[in-house]
């Protein structure tokens, strides 16, 4: 009682069967649209988004290439249609440590010294609605590449070569980008917890 | 050290859950005698663990049918990259100073005030309530198209995740049959992709309903809890269950009044009583034909076949099925895994 493969969807929308286009969206805009909210912080653009994404599925759907996975197909598309808005809102973050990302091996011993690190957890003693606003003012704040990054890691459980394919970019700099985004999260999540506590009375 | 940089460079893997079984066990090996090795796990556990707290809001409810929709309108013509619009960005609103207000106005405002905390705040909580039944109904309307392309997908069947012969579908029974829970029939809809999200299962008016978490799906193979499931649905118990029913039978609904907790209430009159998830007043029911109504009384149709009772069967041990290819019979599902329940029901089948 296996369900069809995305892959075989695609090749029966091809081919003329409606329905398998029908089952494809349905399976997949409800995460793209988890994905492309975390990445772009706009749940109306994001759902502009999405959509859009389907619509190039549809015109493009010929030139896929049946050898390959449908999942990462669709969030590379995604994923670059999301970055075309963003560019648009000219909301870049241009932060000091986004060095970091073209320097893969300082980037590693950050990572590596982060986790010798034994100073005591900044939130200790937040709410968790506090929690959450800094989680929000942290992802905002890093840079795109590596939100991104760390969005298709955590929450989307693709594999490192899927997300390779997704941001165009080699395995090794997957991982390398992933340890940089952790200790970018770390790093921002500090300073903004930091902040609220000073804050308070 | 290469052993331990490489061990610790395996950490991340380990916690976002993405080692092989070999090295799971290696690195879990080291973590036992390596106290500075578990000591840097467990801050980079600290490190990712408010992301858990990094919730996404759920798209709106018809976005599938905008995107088919989209889909239907472009035709065949080829959308060029980089030239998309998108909606406008809302620009943050800054509230403004007050300006100073006379004696007059102070009065007249608080009139208005008064007004609004009697005429408005109550149709304010109507509205939120109208809201909740259109959720509820865009739910069911969720579920139909997935049961609908798996109906595509295998031969007109309804969702079946097998039985066995002689088991029962009520945990809480004195009948002595194994227990089979009913929600893992239309638990395939969410675990095979057919389109139904894990929220589409929870009523918005049942106040303790969870939607079960996307990534457990893959695991289990029913819902994790009963509170994933407020919704009741067709019977699929038996030898021979009702895989293609006669004409447009209600198919799903709100939770059936006769049996609370896994148990048979046979106080209950399932001729008059309406879902508990609405307080009593009806229920949203989902035909085969595609409708959902919100129903005020648990009869329905021209045959006037009643959504709780199999055939006209007033008692029930779990081991009743669907009379016949036309009759309605909507159960609740317990989830097996559902540790409540299990302390609670007498039975140990589980």
């Amino acid at each position: 009682m296996d369900a069809p493969t995305d892959e075989q969807l695609l090749q029966e929308y091809i081919a003329g069967q409606v329905a398998s286009f029908e089952l494809l969206v349905r399976r997949h805009s409800s995460e793209l649209f988890k994905f492309v909210v975390r990445f772009t912080s706009d749940s109306v653009s994001a759902e502009d988004v999405v959509q859009e994404t389907f619509l190039q599925v549809h015109t493009a759907a010929d030139r896929f290439d049946p050898e390959r996975r449908f999942k990462p197909w669709l969030f590379t598309i995604a994923a670059n249609k999301a970055r075309d808005y963003l560019r648009k809102r000219k909301r870049r973050h241009e932060l000091s440590f986004e060095a970091n990302v073209s320097n893969q091996d300082d980037s590693g011993q950050r990572y590596l010294d982060m986790l010798s690190d034994d100073s005591p957890e900044s939130d200790e003693g937040l709410l968790i609605e506090e929690k959450r606003a800094i989680i929000k003012a942290t992802v905002d704040a890093m840079p795109d590449k590596l939100r991104e990054i760390l969005i298709l890691a955590y929450f989307h459980r693709l594999a490192y070569k899927e997300i390779g394919e997704i941001i165009d970019i080699p395995v090794g700099t997957v991982k390398s980008r992933l340890h940089t985004a952790v200790a970018s999260f770390r790093g921002l999540y500090d300073s903004q917890a930091k902040k609220r506590s000073e804050r308070e009375p | 050290m290469p052993e331990q940089r490489n061990a610790e460079s395996l950490l991340l893997d380990l916690h976002l859950d993405r080692l092989s079984r070999e090295d799971r066990v290696w690195l879990e090996a080291k973590l036992l005698l390596d106290a500075d090795l578990r000591a840097k796990s467990d801050k980079l556990g600290n490190i990712l663990r408010p992301l858990d707290h990094w919730s996404a809001p759920q798209p709106s409810a018809n976005l599938a049918d905008k995107i088919l929709a989209a889909v239907r309108k472009s035709g065949e013509s080829p959308t060029s990259e980089g030239n998309l619009t998108f909606a406008p960005v809302e620009s943050n609103r800054f509230s403004r100073a007050m300006p100073v207000r006379s004696l007059r106005e102070l009065f007249a405002i608080a009139a208005c005030v008064a007004l609004i905390a009697t005429v408005a705040v109550p149709a304010i909580y109507g509205v939120r309530a109208q809201a909740k039944l259109s959720q509820c109904s865009s739910n069911l309307g969720s579920i139909f198209q997935g049961v609908r392309l798996y109906q595509a997908a295998f031969s007109g069947a309804l969702p079946y995740a097998g039985n066995d012969d002689g088991a029962s579908w009520l945990p809480g029974s004195d009948s002595g049959a194994p227990y089979m829970s009913n929600s893992r029939h239309v638990y395939l809809l969410a675990k095979l992709n057919y389109g139904p999200q894990p929220e589409n299962f929870t009523c918005p008016c049942c106040s303790t309903s969870v939607a079960m978490q996307p990534d457990q799906l893959a695991s289990y193979n029913d819902f994790a809890q009963s509170a994933n499931i407020t919704y009741a649905s067709l019977n699929m118990a038996g030898k021979t269950p009702n895989h293609r029913p006669r004409g447009a039978i209600a198919y799903m609904s709100d939770a059936n009044p006769m049996f609370v907790d896994g148990r048979f209430d046979a106080k209950v009159n399932p001729m008059s009583a309406n879902s508990p998830t609405h307080g009593g007043r009806g229920q949203a029911v989902l035909t085969l034909d595609g409708t959902v109504r919100q129903m005020t009384t648990p009869v329905y149709g021209a045959k006037k076949d009643n959504l709780w009772m199999a055939g006209d069967i007033r008692y029930y041990n779990g081991t009743e099925t669907t009379a016949t290819e036309d009759d309605a019979f909507l159960i609740q599902g317990y989830p097996a895994t559902d540790k409540k329940l299990i302390t609670r029901s007498r039975l140990q089948q589980y």
